[in-house]
């Protein structure tokens, strides 16, 4: 047997429900690339980065996901992903397996035959040269977080936030190590927020059942929450439309002579144009993330995010632990990015926490790739990542279960 | 004049329209909740249509994969979630113990027409709408037409 080379490069992918962060841990940011395969409208089928770059009409696609519910549950579409993202020149990141070492995300609950099967891949099929698996939140919490609280350096203790487009789960890093017991998830998210949102358009405007990548985008660009639900209803309510400063037009994609024009939030110092189909936009616009905040209101029966977060800090059985745990709470995930987000948590949070705790909230510059930048701060870092990591030798010698068992799960019998 | 006057036993406006003699047929809470579960489990879809089903593309490097038997065992495995939550009591368990629990504090209706406050309650369905405007709107379309 070959005695395995040193990696001469560390690859981090943040490898999330609704996209994959792929990065060498050298460079500055990662690449953003969907993961899914899609297919338009014309039968045509894009995997991963395809969808982007190549796909002009957004109407009608429909898309095939290897999460489910927040588990990696098909390989056949996410090998096909992986394929992409690591071997197509046309992506670029052109990985030779065997001399790269490999930093993998995987969903904190994720069943324990689903990451075996994800570390089986990764040896048996890619062949690195050594891997690592964990959550994304233990690599948000490998970041300088000191740096969100106005000073410097790292906590042993972080509570994480992460929400995604499976769910936002709320994950307690107690002296460097997830604290399962306490972890909690609120089964809101992404994919959740766009399917409510496309459900009231299609009731109170046109039928848009079909368009879910234009209404995610309408709900990227015109969600937000509000600070004062009660009073913004009201408005809503009573103003017309003309007086309501929280209503806006958004105009829908469309063909054009000159090809395809996306959708956007209308201009209004700009006239009208006839062609253009336009969405007039109410309380949809902060009743749909308000959800994230009480889910009760369409009838999930779970409390919203900063309940989430104060039944997450109570599972934890040391008081000093929960004092730590607030002082250092940290924000990721796509959701946390609607305007508005970061003040009404800061404010509903403050609300429910003991006076003698100091409450701190850190929101870092771009939630969605702060995972990947704690991936590549470990990736530099050779010798903390040289303790954690599985090398191709170990799993040759001792099978799958090696990787459950260093990882921190349960080995299965199955594989022994 | 009698002073005792016949008391109808109907529950809503006798002159709301297309509706037939005799009182409303109301849904018991066990088909409201059917109903709420319903609606849940269709904003979890990925795809309005259940049937879509998008073949992965052949290409170079899926003609030499699964080098391993283990590998093609886990690429041709066709289990969904629910497959593997039966195997894997234990880490199905784990799963639905991490929920969050139900909130401290009251819940709040919005209406389901146009989402102001919901203060009036559907005797048919069980859904909240907030005014009159609201509830005709409601009648027309959504009341037992969708999941019932």
């Amino acid at each position: 047997m070959p005695v395995a080379a040193q990696p001469r490069a560390t690859l981090v992918l943040d490898n999330g429900a609704y996209t994959i962060k792929a990065g060498y841990a050298t460079v500055e940011a990662p690449s953003i690339i969907p993961n899914c395969i899609a297919r338009g409208r014309d039968r045509r089928v894009y995997i991963g980065d395809e969808f982007l770059t190549q796909c002009k009409d957004f109407s009608g696609v429909v898309f095939r996901r290897p999460f489910e519910k927040g588990h990696l549950t098909n390989w056949e579409s996410e090998k096909a992903i992986w394929d992409r993202v690591l071997l197509n020149p046309e992506v670029g990141f052109n990985v030779s397996p065997d001399e790269t070492a490999l930093i993998v995300t995987e969903p904190v609950l994720h069943l324990p035959a689903c990451s075996s099967n994800m570390d089986q891949i990764v040896f048996e099929e890619y062949g690195f040269s050594t891997y690592y698996r964990c959550t994304t939140s233990a690599l948000v919490h490998e970041n300088e977080t000191g740096l969100l609280f106005g000073g410097s350096g790292r906590s042993d203790t972080t509570l994480v936030v992460d929400s995604g487009y499976s769910a936002t789960t709320v994950i307690p890093i107690v002296a460097d190590a997830v604290f399962y017991p306490a972890v909690r998830r609120l089964n809101v998210g992404g994919k959740l927020l766009r399917n409510f949102l496309k459900e009231t358009i299609s009731f109170r405007h046109y039928n848009m059942m079909d368009e879910i990548h234009i209404v995610n985008e309408i709900k990227d660009q015109s969600c937000f929450v509000t600070a004062q639900f009660a009073k913004d209803l009201e408005t809503c309510k009573r103003l017309l439309p003309a007086n309501n400063p929280l209503m806006l037009d958004y105009v829908l994609p469309r063909a054009t002579a000159s090809g395809f024009r996306q959708g956007h939030v209308r201009d209004v110092s700009l006239p009208p144009d006839p062609d253009d189909q336009v969405l007039t936009l109410g309380n949809e616009r902060f009743s749909v993330p308000e959800i994230l905040f009480s889910p009760s209101d369409i009838g999930i029966k779970q409390a919203g995010l900063p309940e989430a977060i104060m039944q997450a800090v109570s599972a934890v059985p040391d008081p000093d632990a929960r004092g730590l745990l607030l002082g250092n709470v940290v924000l990721a995930g796509g959701n946390t990015k609607f305007p508005g987000f970061r003040e009404r948590m800061s404010m509903e949070l403050q609300a429910l926490v003991p006076d003698d705790v100091t409450l701190r909230i850190g929101f870092p510059e771009d939630p969605i790739t702060y995972g990947w930048q704690g991936g590549a701060q470990l990736g530099q870092q050779k010798s903390r990542l040289r303790s954690r990591q599985v090398t191709r030798k170990e799993y040759m010698e001792h099978g799958p279960n090696v990787c459950l068992r260093k990882f921190g799960k349960k080995s299965i019998k199955a594989l022994e | 004049m009698p002073l005792v006057e016949l008391v109808q036993t109907v529950t809503a406006s006798s002159t709301a329209p297309g509706r037939k003699k005799g009182p409303i047929r109301q849904s018991d809470s066990a088909a409201v909740q059917r109903t709420i579960n319903r609606r849940l489990a269709d904003l979890e879809r990925e795809n309005y249509n259940e049937g879509v089903k998008i073949e992965v593309p052949k290409t170079e490097v899926a003609r030499s994969s699964g080098k391993t038997p283990a590998v093609r065992r886990i690429l041709a495995s066709k289990k969904n979630l629910s497959n593997l939550f039966d195997e894997d009591e234990t880490g199905a368990g784990e799963f639905y113990s991490a929920a969050v629990e139900p909130s401290r504090y009251p819940t709040r209706h919005l209406c389901s027409v146009c989402g102001y406050w919901g203060s009036i309650t559907c005797i048919r369905c069980g859904a909240r709408y907030c005014s009159l405007a609201c509830e005709d709107t409601h009648r027309e379309t959504r009341c037992l037409k969708v999941y019932a």
